[in-house]
């Protein structure tokens, strides 16, 4: 069967891919992708850790993430597109009128 | 029993090759393309583990609403080729390097060599099961209340981010077009 360690490691990649691209993409949209890529591996994780222990709660607690992610991308989607509007750009680095 | 594991491996390997694939894509397009076949390979791990509801609503949800947002967004904003990140001469990604290895390494100082043995058969969780526990359970309860809550707040926000503005206010909203939007004048 599967050992629970080997799911933790692949959330722990899956994780480490997300992170990797949250911090070097200069792309807005692509950093959001990489935000549910990271979300997507801690469901990994959990899901792997409630199967381990045999308790349901872990499969609701990933339920409540799929509705945070889904409520986050509307929110993040319209964000870039207002700032699209007047900016004409999503790259974060030409976003930077709080910037120092 | 092995056929399950090499399942198990065969999709893991599926997401991981998928979301490198991700990063390094230039186009953004491809990105959810890739990002779609990650989300589709972490929909069967949970169908193995024990999470069949689960895996119907990864590909309903993320998969089916999420990322045609997405595609929908990128198409909106004809976003193109753009350039590829030049990774090797980032600063961000040596420090990035240094940080995920000294954190790795308490992790593995504290770790303890115990096998986990985790429980053999299938064992799927019906709806019914979930269902009960999810509104059953008072916290969960609370939860799923909250959830509500946040998610009318998403649908708001984005409606009021995304609507049409009032001409007056669209003449006083900056149309930093250049490369050098009015800052100093702000």
């Amino acid at each position: 069967m599967i050992p629970t360690q080997h799911i933790i490691v692949l959330a722990m990649i899956l994780f480490a891919i997300g992170a990797t691209g949250m911090l070097l993409r200069r792309n807005a949209i692509l950093m959001l992708m990489s935000v549910e890529l990271m979300l997507n591996a801690a469901n990994v994780g959990i899901v792997g850790f409630a199967r381990m222990r045999g308790d349901l709660a872990g499969q609701v607690y990933v339920l409540f993430v799929m509705t945070v992610a889904a409520a986050e991308v509307a929110i993040g989607l319209a964000l870039f597109m207002a700032i699209f509007r007047t900016r004409r750009t999503v790259d974060t680095d030409r976003i930077d009128l709080l910037r120092w | 029993m092995t056929l399950t594991l090499a399942l198990f491996y065969l999709m893991g390997a599926v997401a991981v090759a998928c979301g490198i694939a991700m990063l390094l894509s230039r186009n953004p397009v491809y990105s959810a393309i890739y990002l779609i076949g990650t989300l589709l390979s972490i929909a069967g791990i949970f169908m193995l583990l024990d999470a069949p509801l689960l895996a119907a609503l990864q590909v309903l949800v993320y998969t089916g609403a999420i990322m045609v947002l997405y595609l929908f967004v990128i198409m909106l904003l004809n976003l193109g080729r753009i350039p590829g990140f030049r990774w090797w001469a980032n600063w961000r990604t040596y420090a990035g390097a240094i940080l995920a290895g000294l954190v790795g390494f308490m992790a593995l100082r504290r770790a303890r060599p115990q096998v986990i043995w985790a429980p053999t058969g299938f064992s799927p969780a019906s709806v019914q099961d979930i269902a009960r526990l999810m509104f059953t359970n008072p916290t969960l309860l609370f939860l799923v209340e909250a959830i509500s809550v946040l998610l009318l707040m998403a649908v708001v926000g984005a409606i009021y981010l995304g609507r049409r503005r009032d001409p007056d206010e669209e003449a006083a909203a900056p149309t930093g077009t250049d490369d050098q939007p009015s800052e100093g004048t702000a």
